[in-house]
């Protein structure tokens, strides 16, 4: 995790599926109901597994505390074509949802650029 | 037989190599803790199926094709690092390592470890035959689809499989049909396992194989022996064109209705996973064991033995688990597990 003059906040992960995508964070929790996660967003949880597959693939980008390069999340982020970076400590502590972020699984880091739909002033383009 | 296997080096350096380079899955149960109830007897049940195979006697291709598919047999040697508390001795395990090395050589001859990069199971002739099937997708909402449905497959063979969707999910290739274009399969098979799970039974399909072609070269999808799939940057944009075959009753056909097969893909899973939902530890460890003794029921039928776990077995998974003494073996470097599994087979690391 550091603070970046480009962004809010960057969170360092491990890199498990390429791509960049920019969308707000939803963060699942167990009693979560994938009907109302929105469409596009950001998944971040602690871990996935089978019974995530429906937000899963409403997911623009997958976001998770635990696991590596083979862990679910990765495996199914390259099967949609979905950027992911796992291993991101108290990554559901440290977003919140709706937060805007940038998700680059080329690199396994998360650009935090600002709340939903606001951009930080600081920020540039993140192409 | 103490004679070591020439392929065992390789195989034994690929698995340390896998084990100590990544994290391990952990749904429904951390997988070295489960597989560590497998140790006492069911090593032991794999070598003495394949011996009464050999000595009915069958052939190797015929016994080879029984395991169906070569990841299958590849996830079966990772109970390899459990060998000590299996009481087998050393000319068994030589002799267990010997059979499942010829029947992954016999399921995948071209090359067996994969060290090219490449799972060749299909011939040139079947992959041209696939890919002039193929339709080309239209737009990144069809790829999309496709991509969801090979999402929904994966988590569905992850489920069916306890954890361990190797067990029934095959991705071979990259095959070139033409310059600048390769294709890969994703078989999925075993999908009505009904006997383990009850719900599988409505579902339309015993196999479904996606058969994708990507613009590129074949280096772009790389395949190691334990069946990940490396794809570089920015593939999924190049994904061409695809055909989806579902193979029920021996008949195969081509599935034109992607949406209905996206939803009853999702559907199943979740009357799977509804039918699991108040699973405990122990009731996962059930499935776990039941379901690799199952594999074996093709086996066990032509020697008329039976596949199901015994009284012992079951009353196993009451015992603490046996990975509490390979914990430190997990966490070791590179070297460390290499060298302990060498030993495991009274061979030097090298």
């Amino acid at each position: 995790m550091e603070g970046d003059n480009k962004y809010l906040l960057v969170l360092t992960g491990v890199a498990a599926s390429p791509g960049s995508v920019i969308a707000p964070v939803q963060i699942i929790e167990d009693n979560s109901d994938p009907d109302s996660f929105p469409e596009g967003a950001v998944l971040v949880a602690s871990t996935t597994n089978p019974t995530l597959v429906r937000f899963m693939m409403k997911a623009s980008a997958i976001v998770t505390e635990l696991g590596g390069r083979l862990s679910h999340a990765a495996i199914v982020a390259l099967e949609l074509g979905i950027p992911c970076v796992v291993a991101i400590e108290n990554a559901r502590t440290l977003l919140r949802n709706g937060v805007l972020v940038q998700v680059d699984g080329d690199v396994g880091k998360v650009f935090v650029l600002g709340e939903g739909g606001a951009v930080s002033r600081n920020h540039e383009s993140c192409a | 037989m103490n004679h070591v296997p020439e392929g065992l080096p390789p195989l034994l350096r690929s698995l340390a190599e896998r084990i100590t380079s990544s994290t391990h899955p952990v749904w429904p149960i951390p997988i070295f803790e489960a597989e560590s109830y497998l140790y006492k007897y069911f090593l032991r049940r794999l070598l003495t199926v394949i011996d009464s195979l050999l000595n009915r006697p069958i052939a190797w291709p015929d016994i080879a094709a029984l395991f169906y598919m070569p990841s299958r047999v590849v996830e079966f040697c990772y109970l390899f690092l459990g060998l000590r508390f299996s009481g087998l001795g050393p000319s068994e395990r030589i002799r267990l390592a010997a059979h499942l090395i010829k029947v992954l050589s016999c399921l995948r001859p071209y090359d067996t470890f994969c060290e090219d990069g490449v799972n060749r199971l299909a011939d040139q002739d079947h992959v041209a035959s696939l890919t002039r099937e193929q339709r080309v997708l239209k737009s990144s909402d069809e790829r999309r689809l496709v991509s969801r449905i090979s999402a929904a497959l994966f988590s569905m063979c992850e489920f069916i499989h306890v954890g361990i969707p190797q067990y029934g999910r095959e991705l071979h290739g990259p095959y070139v049909v033409e310059p600048g274009r390769f294709t890969l399969f994703r078989l999925h098979y075993d999908l009505r396992l009904s006997e383990l799970w009850l719900p599988l039974e409505q579902f339309p399909f015993d196999e479904i194989e996606i058969v994708e072609t990507y613009r590129g070269t074949p280096n772009m999808a790389q395949l190691d022996l334990t069946n990940h799939l490396t794809l570089s940057a920015g593939l999924h944009a190049r994904f061409e064109k695809v055909v989806i075959r579902g193979r029920w009753n021996g008949t195969v056909r081509a599935i034109e209705n992607w949406e209905w097969l996206l939803k009853v893909i999702v559907g199943t899973l979740d009357t799977c996973l509804k039918s699991a939902g108040s699973f405990t530890r122990v009731d996962w460890l059930r499935k776990h064991l039941e379901a690799r003794c199952l594999y074996l029921k093709p086996h066990c039928e032509l020697i008329s033995h039976s596949h199901r776990p015994t009284h012992e077995e079951y009353n196993h998974l009451k015992d603490l688990p046996l990975s509490s003494g390979i914990e430190k073996t997990l966490a070791g470097t590179f070297d460390e597990v290499f060298t302990l599994m060498c030993s495991d087979f009274g061979m030097a690391a090298k």
